[in-house]
């Protein structure tokens, strides 16, 4: 196991002001102070090389923890042990042997091409010079941007300017790497590439991520393991696969067929789904999830026609929903 | 020591992108700063004089009065600007999570090239008045000085920058803090005996002209350690200040 935490809290105190003028002016004298809990006793043990992705609805808790658990800010209570370190006893220690990726803030030099920052990343790590040349290289060919990386930062697009803010927190080769909502606003294609950027990494270098985002996409195609806060606590912890078999409850069916066979059997079928689309060669069904699947695609095969059928599972989006309504 | 070496030559890098704007500001700057001694041109040829300083021993008092201040602008005034759009931004993240102290990683990005022209300028005059005054000075307590006047400097800077972890808007303190170190832009002999005494043995603010002025020229100085011990202890104590307050940091939302 290479992070734990007990019982972490986190509690802000907030200086809290109604609108307008007149409260403005009375602030300036006295202000109402709120404390807020945004994490409120979160227990968690990951092993090396797991990818986690830590989920949940805006102002959940998710950032404040991975904020702790990056030694940026200081915990209420509670203990925070990673890679042996205590994140804020021995902080400078602590950070070189882990990587972090902020998707809304760049760590790279604006005006100035990126391989100048990376060179800058050398000097701060205390990384060696052929150490650094072979990373840099690796990095630079698996993520396709070796000429990219000599243009300035400000003229590059954000999908490009994100694989280099990849690189910049991998060359130091951290066995940790925590990526705060990393593909935000990256077209789809560039998405692709750093899911199999991730994926090339973690499978080399047996590299853990601790992954925050809103995309369903990127936990479905990076993480192993999922962990959903909402109001600082965690609400499920556990495999992507368990989460689907726990949460969802239906499944989707679509029809294309030429003729009905057998009327009544597909009709008896039928009463057992909700029509989602009733066409006339055409039906999208969704069967509950206690039926019995096999049997209900033999009764299909032997009562129409089949030109094509699908069976969907619903997304990921939709069964984190249900679970963020569930706990409203 | 390398890493910041490191961002300074980034930052001038960076700022050399933007050439125009770069030769513009510096040459302007430097045009500015020449004309400092104008006032006491204007002044000892009226007539008019500090009491117990010559003419070219004002110009030296101001020479190393501009370059000392060019020098604290150029190393260490930007660092309240960045730490408070860090602080506003949430960017101080990005230097938390860096193994270096934060006071480099803040330091090095806050590197002001161009203010460095007030550093030549200064020189420049104070020079020309050394020459002009043929002295046999205390090279290594001018040097002393010299030192702990930039130390005062970020000692200020640093004392006004823990304040925005705190209150995170506080951009109108760096003028009450400059206006308050124009007291040093006059001799300390023409100030009343109380305040020579409080900015020397209290809060060292003579350090940054008078005393490095007086020991080059070779006037019998005050406190002469005492401004030395209390300076470092100033230090001390705002290097203590900040660091007790960047743990009060409380990130900007996500």
């Amino acid at each position: 196991m290479i992070i734990e935490l007990k019982d972490l809290k986190k509690t802000f105190k907030i200086y809290k002001k109604e609108e307008g003028l007149l409260n403005s002016l009375k602030s300036l004298i006295k202000r109402d102070v709120v404390f807020v809990e945004a994490v409120k006793g979160i227990n968690l043990k990951i092993e090396k090389g797991e990818r986690v992705g830590f989920l949940g609805p805006n102002g959940a808790g998710k950032s404040t923890t991975i904020k702790m658990m990056c030694g940026i800010l200081h915990p209420t209570s509670g203990d925070i042990n990673i890679l042996g370190f205590n994140p804020l006893k021995n902080r400078k220690k602590y950070v070189k042997n882990i990587g972090v990726i902020f998707g809304q803030k760049s760590q790279l030099w604006f005006d100035i091409p990126a391989v100048d920052s990376f060179y800058l990343h050398r000097e701060i790590y205390g990384i060696e010079e052929d150490i650094f040349e072979e990373r840099l290289e690796f990095l630079t060919n698996l993520l396709s941007v070796k000429e990219i990386i000599k243009r300035p930062v400000r003229n590059l697009s954000l999908g490009e300017r994100m694989k280099c803010e990849f690189i910049a927190s991998l060359l130091h080769n951290p066995p940790v790497l925590f990526l705060d909502e990393p593909t935000i606003g990256v077209d789809a294609i560039s998405k692709d590439e750093i899911r199999n950027f991730l994926h090339e990494v973690n499978k080399k270098f047996n590299t853990t991520f601790i992954l925050t985002t809103h995309d369903m996409d990127d936990i479905e195609e990076v993480c192993n393991r999922v962990v959903i806060i909402d109001k600082g606590t965690i609400i499920y912890d556990g495999s992507l696969k368990k989460l689907k078999s726990k949460y969802v409850k239906h499944t989707n069916i679509k029809i294309d067929y030429s003729k009905v066979k057998n009327k009544k059997k597909f009709e008896s079928l039928l009463k057992k789904a909700d029509i989602i689309v009733d066409g006339k060669s055409y039906k999208e069904l969704k069967l509950s999830k206690d039926l019995d699947i096999n049997k209900i695609l033999k009764d299909i095969m032997s009562s129409v026609d089949v030109v094509d059928l699908s069976i969907q599972e619903p997304r990921l989006e939709s069964v984190i929903k249900e679970i963020y309504k569930e706990v409203k | 020591m390398k890493t910041y070496l490191r961002l300074l030559s980034l930052k001038i890098s960076s700022r050399l992108s933007y050439k125009l704007d770069f030769f513009t500001t510096l040459i302007s700057s430097l045009l500015w700063s020449l004309a400092s001694p104008l006032f006491i041109i204007l002044l000892y040829q009226s007539g008019a004089s500090y009491p117990d300083w010559n003419f070219n021993e004002i110009l030296l008092f101001i020479g190393i009065y501009t370059a000392l201040f060019g020098l604290g602008r150029a190393f260490f005034y930007n660092f309240f600007f960045n730490t408070g759009a860090d602080v506003r931004t949430g960017y101080l993240e990005l230097t938390l999570i860096k193994p270096v102290d934060e006071l480099v990683l803040l330091l090095g990005k806050s590197f002001d090239w161009e203010s460095l022209s007030e550093v030549l300028a200064g020189s420049l005059i104070a020079i020309y008045a050394f020459i002009q005054l043929s002295l046999s000075p205390n090279i290594f307590l001018f040097l002393v000085y010299i030192g702990l006047a930039l130390l005062f400097y970020f000692s200020m800077i640093l004392l006004i920058s823990s304040l925005i972890m705190k209150y995170v808007q506080v951009t109108r303190l760096i003028e009450i803090v400059e206006r308050f170190m124009d007291i040093a832009s006059h001799p300390k002999n023409v100030y009343p005996r109380v305040v020579q005494t409080g900015f020397s043995i209290f809060i060292p603010l003579f350090i940054i002209s008078y005393y490095p002025a007086s020991a080059l020229i070779g006037f019998e100085l005050v406190y002469p350690f005492t401004i030395i011990l209390t300076t470092l202890i100033f230090f001390m104590l705002s290097l203590y200040i900040w660091r007790k307050s960047i743990k009060n940091y409380t990130g900007a939302g996500g």
